[in-house]
């Protein structure tokens, strides 16, 4: 089986409901393009709930696509906070929001 | 010198005859035409609008366009006609029933044909007159602009 | 998207109540400051707008709300005492706030910064308080905790609409202690998704020492479009089958097999003898009882349910010509032999009555959610006229329909500024005078038959008819020397044009505006009542119907044509005799059973060209104390009709209200009783001025 290369996206300053049209472009694109894509969120200032529900939704589609997807690095700042908010801890998809890269 | 109304398709109309002239309004904005039915005369009312008719449960006046246009009024005959028609007064969606002598026809008109022309002689106020169009190729059709003849009729 | 709701306007729609909500509270803290449910609902409401302020972008106005929400979260604790200072500054507050979201291009930032610092003056100062010591030092209760199972789920275009789901959860664990969890099963896979769509769901359990209510508080900005469920939870530990069965994980029946497998706790101590089946029995009954207990008292169905004001008005139409059709039918009905048709439309009838009254009735509401917003306006502004005035109120529960009741609101306010500017005296004035030193502006609403009657009293000066007999011979109103009883000078005052005002103070501006509050009360076709006594008091009666739509009208003829007058303005009909009819000529007046009262013979009104009929009668109609008859040819009957407005052709027209379509499908005009009965008055009026 020839692996693709992973692709790295990189979301920075405001990733809300006001970016999120573009955000699922892009993600879309990344997830069509490899069989493994990697968000970087480091630089995200400000988020909203869309952008978690966004993730959910990468997530789901790249489980059926038998991807991966995953954050580059755990969780933190106000990505921290939101998906802290969300009660992300006692989710099935904790793992995803705490433990960024797992390779 | 005339100028000439662009509308951007043929338009449809609704012939009536009013004193003997023949005269068109858009058919848009026409809802029903009603035989003659009771009118229920309001005590000093306006010339123009002398009664009250029962349109479906809605209490709708009456206009007389002839007093509007200045026209002799002959007594109501077997032709009479109500003309219901939708229209704005004072910029609020009004019902509204047109006394006429006699509804002919809905027709096509189509834009060439609509011309102001000063030149047929003009025995009512002109801001009254949308245009005046050939019908048929044959008679002249005064076409009344009925919003005009609202918002200066008070 | 063009129709969906703005959701700025409906947050301000939702705050407006807040603010009115707040007010009184902050007035009823002043008038009873041990009270901690009022200073927890004051603080309840600030923390809410705080919130839901923020929520929707104005920062300005949440940022501002917090130091207040602070002050009343120290009252709440004890640490602060209620004064009245504290409440003039709450109160001022609360307009600021109101500005900041309203109208947020008209507030003043200094003014919002003075608010603020004479708050934290307030807060710095020893407590000076209306409450004793000793109750302050009392420790605080220990709270009952409840533990809350919290479900929610928003409308899928609620995020494109401004909710924040993130603030919604911040709220909900600022409560209490929160776990929470994200019900992600909606979200569909990235190629269907919306990004800007809301598929997600949340389960919270909240334990906490605040009521079910704070909870539903932190909803209410989002709460008309979403799913949300709140379950109280029993504290102890639940057995993992039974927290699997309430969230529906798991249905009783599969819990029920699995536990099967298991030997029961109940039979197991049975078995060892440790105790009887019985008292395993009455262990079950009890844990059952509690549960469903429990279940009974932890949802709190809202009874109430909001409706677009136009879907009711839609509803008032549809009843009305529901009337008017079967009106129509017991005509039909009536005029046939068929028996069973017959009573078959007198049970339409008794139904459609029914409909009606149960329709009328949506649309009333208490008169008492007005009169308790002019609390504050006797407050503020007896305070600025350096008066002692307070306001007593009666008849709370009168009801009346919603629109009439918000088109009273500016009348009533003019009136009772009126009672505060001129009519009730200074406390040294009143004192001088014999008065106590407080005055008094009372307002009552009662039923009276079919009308409403709603009354200001105030126990001031009173209205000097030598000075409105002055004032209106000045004006040109009445001819010097002209004769008129005291209440028909009062009536002056109603005119346009008419002032007694001494000095023009802020507080009515120019003139009075008596007439502005007589046109409003007479677009609600009703009349306005002046009596008064000189150095004791004054007082406003208005009489308004109590129905706008539907209403119970006798049907005259004049002449061809057949008009409607309103039943309950008639008090009785009396024959016109051809000699009466010939007395009568040629003056305004008729004389019956030895009392003189004006009339109007319709016939000459309405310019009908026909010659005088054998048996005429005259309905004599009244408004408040004035009456006239009304001459007309034959009395038909009673109809109950349905009021429909003129166009705007003809609703000029004088003395016809309104229009309605009778039995037999044709118009008949409503004659506007209150304009006939000026048209009385007047001829007579000047008759005495002449």
């Amino acid at each position: 089986m020839t692996s693709t290369p992973t692709v790295v996206i990189g979301f920075s300053g405001e990733t809300t409901i006001r970016q999120a049209n573009d955000i699922a472009e892009r993600l879309k694109h990344a997830l069509a393009s490899s069989d493994r894509v990697e968000v970087d969120c480091s630089g995200v200032t400000e988020t909203d709930i869309t952008f978690i529900q966004m993730m959910v939704a990468a997530h789901k589609s790249a489980l059926a696509a038998g991807k991966v997807i995953e954050l580059s690095a755990p969780a933190r700042g106000p990505l921290l906070e939101a998906v802290t908010l969300c009660g992300a801890e006692n989710g099935p998809r904790s793992h995803f929001w705490f433990e960024g890269r797992t390779s | 010198m005339g100028t000439v109304h662009t509308l951007q398709k043929p338009v449809e109309i609704l012939t009536l005859g009013l004193a003997g002239e023949a005269f068109a309004l858009e058919a848009g904005i026409v809802s029903e035409i009603l035989d003659l039915v009771p009118i229920t005369l309001v005590p000093n009312g306006p010339k123009y609008a002398p009664g009250l008719i029962n349109v479906r449960g809605k209490v709708v006046p009456l206009i007389d366009l002839r007093v509007l246009l200045g026209m002799e009024q002959a007594a109501n005959s077997i032709n009479t006609r109500i003309i219901v028609i939708e229209t704005l007064l004072d910029n609020e969606p009004t019902t509204i029933g047109l006394l006429a002598d006699k509804v002919y026809e809905v027709t096509g008109i189509d834009l060439q044909a609509i011309e102001n022309t000063p030149k047929v002689g003009m025995t009512w106020p002109a801001e009254y007159i949308r245009g005046i169009g050939r019908h048929n190729g044959g008679d002249f059709l005064i076409v009344l602009d009925i919003n005009a003849i609202f918002s200066s009729a008070k | 998207m063009a129709n969906a709701p703005d959701p700025i306007e409906t947050f301000r729609t939702e705050a407006r109540e807040l603010f009115e909500l707040l007010e009184t509270t902050l007035l009823d803290i002043e008038a009873n400051p041990t009270n901690k449910e009022l200073i927890d609902s004051a603080f309840r409401a600030l923390h809410t707008i705080k919130g839901s302020g923020a929520m929707f972008g104005f920062d300005a106005a949440s940022g501002f709300t917090h130091h207040v929400e602070n002050a009343f979260d120290m009252l709440r604790k004890g640490q602060l005492a209620v004064s009245h200072e504290l409440i003039e500054i709450a109160l001022a507050a609360r307009d600021h706030i109101r500005t900041l979201i309203e109208e947020p291009d008209a507030a003043s930032p200094s003014e919002g910064e003075a608010i603020l610092a004479q708050l934290a003056a307030v807060i710095g100062a020893p407590p000076l308080s209306l409450v004793p010591q000793q109750t302050q030092a009392k420790a605080e209760e220990a709270k009952e905790l409840h533990t809350f199972r919290i479900h929610f789920r928003l409308a899928r275009e609620a995020l494109s609409m401004g909710a924040n789901p993130l603030l919604l959860l911040k709220e909900l664990q600022e409560l209490g202690t929160c776990t929470t969890v994200t019900v992600t099963d909606q979200v569909p896979p990235l190629e269907e998704l919306d990004p800007c769509g809301c598929y997600l769901g949340w389960d919270c359990i909240l334990t906490t020492d605040q009521p079910a209510s704070a909870i539903d508080d932190v909803f209410m900005f989002v709460i008309d479009d979403m799913e949300l469920k709140v379950d109280v939870v029993e504290p102890e530990p639940k057995r993992l089958g039974e927290i699997l069965m309430d969230r529906h994980e798991l249905n009783a029946k599969e819990l029920d097999t699995a536990l099967d497998q298991q030997p029961k706790l109940g039979s197991m101590l049975v078995d060892k003898g440790l105790i009887s089946p019985d008292t395993v029995a009455v262990a079950l009954a009890e844990q059952n009882h509690i549960k469903k207990e429990a279940e009974k008292t932890a949802k709190a169905d809202s009874a109430d349910i909001r409706v677009p004001a136009k879907r009711l008005d839609d509803l008032m139409d549809q009843v009305g010509e529901l009337v008017i059709a079967q009106a129509r039918l017991r005509q039909l009905a009536n005029s046939g032999n068929d028996v069973h048709l017959k009573s078959l439309v007198e049970e339409i009838e008794r139904l459609s009555a029914e409909l009606r009254d149960t329709t009328m009735g949506i649309r009333m509401v208490p008169i008492g959610s007005l009169f308790s917003r002019f609390r504050r306006l006797v407050r503020d502004l007896s305070r600025e006229l350096g008066k002692e005035i307070v306001l007593t109120t009666s008849g709370e529960e009168t009801e009346l329909d919603k629109t009439v009741i918000e088109r009273l609101h500016d009348p009533l306010v003019h009136l009772i500024r009126n009672s505060l500017d001129h009519g009730v005296g200074t406390p040294d004035e009143r004192e001088a005078s014999g008065k106590p030193r407080q005055g008094n502006i009372h307002l009552s609403a009662i039923h009276s038959g079919a009308q409403v009657l709603i009354s200001i009293k105030d126990d001031g000066r009173g209205i000097d008819p030598a000075r409105v007999r002055a004032k209106a011979e000045e004006n040109g109103l009445i001819q010097p020397g002209a004769e008129l009883s005291d209440s028909e000078l009062y009536q002056l005052i109603l005119l346009p044009g008419f002032s007694t005002a001494a000095k023009i103070t802020s507080v009515s501006g120019r003139g009075v505006g008596m007439d502005v509050v007589k046109r409003a009360i007479d677009s609600l076709r009703g009349t306005i009542d002046i009596s008064s006594t000189l150095g004791k008091g004054s007082e406003m009666t208005l009489r308004l119907p109590l129905t706008l739509a539907i209403i119970d009208g006798m049907l005259i003829r004049v002449g061809e044509g057949r008009y409607v007058i309103p039943l309950s303005a008639v008090e009785e009909c009396v024959a016109l005799s051809a000699e009466d009819d010939l007395r009568a000529t040629g003056r305004d007046f008729l004389n019956i059973r030895d009392e003189v009262v004006p009339f109007i013979r319709l016939k000459t009104l309405f310019k009908v060209d026909a010659p005088p009929e054998e048996f005429q009668r005259v309905v004599i109609v009244s408004a408040g104390d004035m009456r006239v008859g009304l001459v007309v040819d034959q009395i038909i009957g009673d109809y109950q009709t349905v009021i429909k407005s003129l166009s705007k052709i003809h609703s000029s027209v004088q003395t016809f209200s309104g229009a309605t379509i009778l039995g037999d499908g044709t118009v008949a005009l409503i004659l506007d009783v209150p304009r006939l009965i000026e048209l009385g008055q007047d001829s007579e009026t000047q008759k005495k001025a002449s």
